[in-house]
C-alpha cells in the first residue's frame, strides 16, 4: 500500500511540470498585458518599462518558465500583479473559507442525496422516484449562479430568514480564535457562541446552493447503481433465502453499489472547485474561487498559475484518496 | 422497509429542529452598525497602494485619499442649495498652514502647521516633505510627469528652507502645479516608517508601500486592518491636523455582486453601496430610507476612431458618424438620464468649455450624404470593440450598430476581456472604440487637451492637427489667461469640426446611501468621497 502511495505521489511531479508548461504558456499567449492594469496610463515608458522588467516580464519565455520552476520547488509561486502578496500566501489564506464551504455542500449532498438515491431505487416508479428525478433535472439545468440569486431574494431579502450575503461572517462581528480555520468549527470549539451562529447562518445560502448542484449526479447514480445491484443474483439468493428487505438492501444491495457512488463525490467535488467561483461572487466569500476568478479578469499570471497548481494536486489527491477507500471498502480490490 | 420510513422521519425532525435555531432571529430592515461605524460595500479589493505608483481602481484611490494628506486641499464651499462640494480649482492650506507665490509666478512658498503628527506620533515637518519628493523624484511614478508640465524637472526644485518652510522652483510660471497636488500622488510620508524600508534593489520602498501605510498616515483615517479579498477596516487617525472625522471607523466590505450590493444597502445591513447599475437608481430615490447623490461628473464617454486607419482617416466619414449617433437614445437609454450629453472634448464643469461648436444631432440623410462625399456610398464595414463587462458599453454598441446600419455601415462589435482592452487602448492599436474611463483630475483645460490630443501617452485616436498642437504647446505654459482662452475655443472649434471622437456623454455620479447617513460632500476633481464629511442621525 505505502509503494502504491509513493508510486502516485511522485507520478504527481510530472502532472504538475505538464499543467506548469501548459498554463505558462496559455496565460501568455492570451491578449492583455498586465502592466497596463498594475500602473496608471500616466506613467512614462520608462516607468512601465522598469516596472515590467522587474515583473521579469521583458525576459525570453523559456526564461520565465525556467525561473518560475525554479522558484515553485522553493515554494514561491512569484507575486500577485492584484494584491501584491506571495500567490502561496494568498492561496493559503483562501483556502479554508472554501474548503469549509465545499465541504458543507459536499456533506448536505451526501446526505440528502443517497438516501433518495437509494429510496428512489427501492420504489422503483413511484412519486419519490419521480421527486428525485425532478431534482436531478432542476439540479443539472439550472444555472448554479441564477439559484445563488433566487435563493437570496427568498431567504434574505423576502423572508429575512438568512443574513444578506456578506461572507463568511456578519461585518462587524469578529471572526473566531484561528484552531483550524474553518470558522464554524473553531467558534464551536472555543464557545464563541454569536460567531458560531453568524457563521452558520452565513453558511447555510452558499452551502445549499451548491449542494442542490452537486446532489443530482450523485442520486442518478446512486439510484443506477442501487437499482443494478437489487438485480443481481445475489440479492435474488438472499430474497429467497428469507433476508429482510432491510437488510438486503443495506447489507448486500448498498455495499456493492457503494463504489460508483464514491467515484462520483470525488468527482462532483472536482466540480465543486468549479462551480465555486460563481457561488463565492454572488455570496461575497473570500474564497479561492473569487480570488482565481479576479485573477483570470486582471491577467494575474502569477495567481492563475498557482490556482491552477493548487487545483491540479487536489485532483490528484483526492482520486489517489478514492482508490485507498476502494481497497479498504471492496476486499476484491487489490494494490 | 419500515425502518427506511422511520430513519428518514428522524432526519427530517432534525433538520427541522436544526432549522427553527438558525432561523430563530430574523434580519431585519436595519443596519448592523451603529452610528460610529460605517459599512460601505465596494465591488473589489484594494489593489497596489503605494501613493506614487498606483494603479486606476477606485477603491485604492479613495482609500489613499483618506489616509494620506498633502500640503494643499481643495476648498470646500457652500452651494446656493445649500450642498457643499469640493471645488476643483481653489486651493487652501493642508499640511501646510499657507503658501505664498512669488510675483513672477515661478516659486511657491510652503508653511507647514504647528505640530503636525503622523499616525504613528512621529513629528512631521518639512523635511518630511522634502524626502517624500526626493522619493518621489527617484522613483519616477505617475506624480513625477505631472510634476514635470508643470515645469517642476527634478528634485533640486523642491527646496528645503528650514524645518517649518519649503519651496517648490519652476522653470516657468504656469497654473498647471496645483491641480495634482491635492492628491495621493502627494502624499507626504514619514522617513522613520519608510526610511527603513528603503533597499538597494528597492530605493522607493515600493515593496513595502504597495501593502501598507500603518504609521506614515496624516490623513483622517488610519488603516486598522486588512483581510485580503474579504474586507478593509479604516479607524479615525486621532494625530489628524484638522477637524476630526465624525464617524470611527468605517468597514469596507467586498460584495462583488452587484445586485447582492444593492439589496444589502435596501435592507440596511450597509450603509453605503459603491458601483450600482443605473438603471436601479430610479427605485432607490423613490426609497425614502435611501439617499442618492448625484452629480455630474467630467468624466468624458466617447468613441474613439482611429484618425490614422481608413476609412477614418476622413474627417467626412468622422462627421458622418458623428451625425449618425443617436445622442438622445443614450443618455435616456442606455444611461437612464443619469448623465448629460457631451457637447465638447472639453466637458463641462472645466474651465473655458462650450458648447457653442456643437453641431452635431442624428440626422442620417445628411450622414449619407457626407458618406457619398467621401466616396463611400455603399457604407463600409467595421470591427466596434468595447471593454468587456460593462452595460453602458455594451447597450451603446447595439444603439450605434443599429444606427450605423441605417446609412450603410456594417458594425460587427466585439468584447475585449480588460486587460486586453487595455493594452490596445494604450497601444493606440483600437480602431473604433468606445472608452468611458478618462477624467482629468487636473481641472485645467489645457491639462486636458495636452493629455488627450496632443502627448503620446493617452491620444487614444491618433489625432494630428497642426494648428491644434501649435495652440496647445503654446498656451499650455503661460500666463497670458485671456490669449489662453481665446485659443482654447478655437482647439474647441478645430476639435468640433475634424470630429476625431464622436462625443457621447458626461455620466453622474451617483452614490446611494441610507438616509440617515449626513453631510457628503462631492469632490468634482477625481469623484471620490472623503469620508471624514459623514456623520449618522
Amino acid at each position: 500500500m505505502s509503494v502504491f502511495i509513493a508510486r502516485r505521489l511522485l507520478l504527481l511531479i510530472p502532472v504538475l511540470l505538464g499543467v506548469t508548461v501548459v498554463t505558462f504558456t496559455l496565460t501568455r499567449v492570451i491578449p492583455g498585458n498586465p502592466i497596463d492594469l498594475m500602473v496608471s496610463p500616466l506613467a512614462s515608458q520608462e516607468t512601465r518599462d522598469r516596472i515590467a522588467e522587474n515583473a521579469g516580464l521583458n525576459d525570453p519565455i523559456w526564461v520565465q518558465y525556467l525561473r518560475y520552476i525554479e522558484g515553485v520547488s522553493r515554494g514561491d509561486f512569484g507575486d500577485s500583479f492584484v494584491t501584491n502578496q506571495p500567490v502561496l500566501d494568498d492561496l493559503k489564506s483562501r483556502f479554508m473559507p472554501t474548503f469549509e464551504l465545499t465541504l458543507f455542500a459536499m456533506l448536505t449532498a451526501i446526505a440528502l442525496s443517497v438516501p433518495l438515491g437509494i429510496a428512489a431505487a427501492v420504489w422503483r416508479g413511484t412519486w419519490i422516484d419521480h421527486i428525485s428525478r425532478v431534482l436531478a433535472v432542476f439540479g443539472v439545468a439550472m444555472p448554479v449562479f441564477w439559484v445563488s440569486l433566487v435563493a437570496i431574494y427568498v431567504f434574505f431579502f423576502l423572508l429575512h430568514w438568512l443574513p444578506a450575503p456578506q461572507g463568511r461572517i456578519g461585518i462587524i462581528i469578529p471572526p473566531p480564535d484561528r484552531i483550524s480555520g474553518l470558522y464554524t468549527i473553531d467558534s464551536l470549539l472555543t464557545g464563541n457562541w454569536k460567531a458560531l451562529k453568524s457563521s452558520v447562518q452565513s453558511i447555510i445560502l452558499p452551502a445549499s446552493v451548491l449542494a442542490f448542484a452537486a446532489m443530482a449526479p450523485l442520486a442518478r447514480i446512486t439510484r443506477a447503481s442501487m437499482i443494478e445491484a437489487l438485480e443481481s443474483d445475489y440479492t435474488r439468493a438472499a430474497r429467497s433465502l428469507g433476508l429482510s428487505e432491510s437488510s438486503i438492501v443495506f447489507r448486500h444491495a448498498l455495499r456493492n453499489a457503494i463504489l460508483p457512488v464514491i467515484t462520483m463525490i470525488a468527482i462532483v467535488y472536482g466540480y465543486l472547485l468549479g462551480g465555486v467561483v460563481l457561488v463565492e461572487n454572488v455570496f461575497a466569500w473570500p474564497g479561492l474561487g473569487r480570488y482565481v476568478y479576479n485573477a483570470i479578469a486582471s491577467s494575474d499570471y502569477p495567481a492563475l498559475q498557482g490556482f491552477i497548481l493548487y487545483s491540479t494536486t487536489v485532483y490528484v489527491l483526492l482520486f489517489l484518496f478514492v482508490d485507498i477507500l476502494y481497497v479498504l471498502l471492496d476486499p476484491r480490490v487489490r494494490l | 422497509m419500515h425502518n427506511i420510513m422511520l430513519l428518514s422521519r428522524r432526519i427530517f425532525l432534525i433538520a427541522t429542529l436544526a432549522a427553527g435555531l438558525v432561523f430563530g432571529n430574523t434580519f431585519a430592515a436595519h443596519a448592523q452598525s451603529d452610528e460610529n461605524t460605517l459599512i460601505i460595500a465596494v465591488s473589489r479589493d484594494l489593489q497596489n497602494i503605494d501613493p506614487t505608483l498606483t494603479s486606476g481602481n477606485i477603491n485604492t484611490w479613495e482609500f489613499l485619499t483618506n489616509v494620506y494628506s498633502w500640503l494643499i486641499d481643495y476648498e470646500v464651499v457652500t452651494m446656493d442649495d445649500g450642498t457643499m462640494v469640493g471645488d476643483p480649482n481653489s486651493f487652501v492650506g493642508g499640511l501646510a498652514e499657507s503658501f505664498e507665490w512669488t510675483e513672477d509666478g515661478t516659486t511657491v512658498t510652503f508653511t507647514m502647521r504647528d505640530g503636525l503628527k503622523f499616525s504613528n506620533g512621529d513629528p512631521l515637518t518639512a523635511e518630511s516633505v522634502k524626502f517624500t519628493f526626493d522619493r518621489l523624484f527617484d522613483q519616477q511614478g505617475v506624480t513625477v510627469g505631472n510634476m514635470a508640465l508643470a515645469e517642476v524637472p527634478d528634485k533640486h526644485h523642491i527646496e528645503l528652507i528650514d524645518s517649518k518652510t519649503i519651496a517648490i522652483h519652476l522653470d516657468r510660471a504656469n497654473s498647471l502645479l496645483f491641480g495634482n497636488m491635492a492628491q495621493a500622488g502627494n502624499s507626504i510620508l514619514n522617513p522613520n516608517v519608510v526610511g527603513p524600508h528603503m533597499t538597494d534593489d528597492d530605493p522607493s520602498a515600493h515593496e513595502w508601500l504597495k501593502s501598507d501605510t500603518r504609521g506614515t498616515e496624516q490623513g483622517p483615517y488610519r488603516l486598522e486592518s486588512r483581510d485580503p479579498g474579504n474586507q478593509y477596516v479604516l479607524v479615525r487617525n486621532e494625530n489628524y491636523f484638522g477637524e476630526p472625522a465624525h464617524i470611527e471607523r468605517i468597514v469596507f466590505q467586498v460584495i462583488p455582486d452587484p445586485s447582492s450590493r444593492l439589496a444589502q444597502l435596501v435592507s440596511g445591513a450597509v450603509d453605503i453601496a459603491m458601483e450600482l447599475p443605473t438603471v436601479d437608481i430610479p427605485a432607490l430615490e423613490a426609497n425614502p430610507d435611501i439617499t442618492v447623490h448625484r452629480n455630474t461628473s467630467r468624466t468624458i464617454s466617447y468613441i474613439g476612431m482611429n484618425n490614422e486607419v481608413a476609412p477614418f482617416d476622413n474627417k467626412l466619414v468622422r462627421q458622418a458618424i458623428s451625425y449618425a449617433v443617436p445622442y438622445d437614445t443614450i443618455v435616456n437609454d442606455v444611461m437612464n438620464g443619469y448623465a448629460i450629453q457631451l457637447k465638447s472634448p472639453i466637458p463641462k464643469g472645466t474651465p473655458g468649455h462650450t458648447d457653442e461648436f456643437f453641431v452635431y444631432s442624428q440626422n442620417l440623410e445628411k450622414a449619407k450624404e457626407l458618406l457619398d462625399q467621401a466616396g463611400l456610398p455603399d457604407g463600409f464595414s467595421t470591427v466596434f470593440e468595447i471593454p468587456i463587462g460593462s452595460q453602458e458599453a455594451k447597450e451603446t454598441a447595439v444603439f450605434v450598430q443599429e444606427a450605423l446600419r441605417g446609412i450603410g455601415i456594417d458594425v460587427q462589435i466585439q468584447e475585449l476581456p480588460g486587460a486586453a482592452y487595455f493594452e490596445k487602448i494604450q497601444k493606440h492599436e483600437l480602431v473604433f472604440f468606445y472608452t468611458n474611463f478618462w477624467i482629468s483630475i487636473n481641472n485645467e483645460p489645457y491639462y486636458h487637451v495636452y493629455w488627450k490630443f496632443h502627448h503620446s501617452c493617452c491620444n487614444y485616436a491618433n489625432y494630428a492637427n497642426q494648428t491644434v498642437d501649435d495652440l496647445i504647446k503654446e498656451h499650455t505654459i503661460s500666463t497670458d489667461m485671456a490669449a489662453r482662452d481665446a485659443a482654447l475655443q478655437e482647439i474647441q472649434r478645430i476639435l468640433l469640426d475634424e470630429a476625431p471622437w464622436v462625443l457621447l456623454y458626461q455620466p453622474e455620479h451617483i452614490l446611494a446611501m441610507r438616509s440617515n447617513v449626513k453631510g457628503y460632500v462631492f469632490f468634482s476633481a477625481d469623484n471620490l468621497t472623503r469620508y471624514q464629511h459623514l456623520y449618522k442621525e
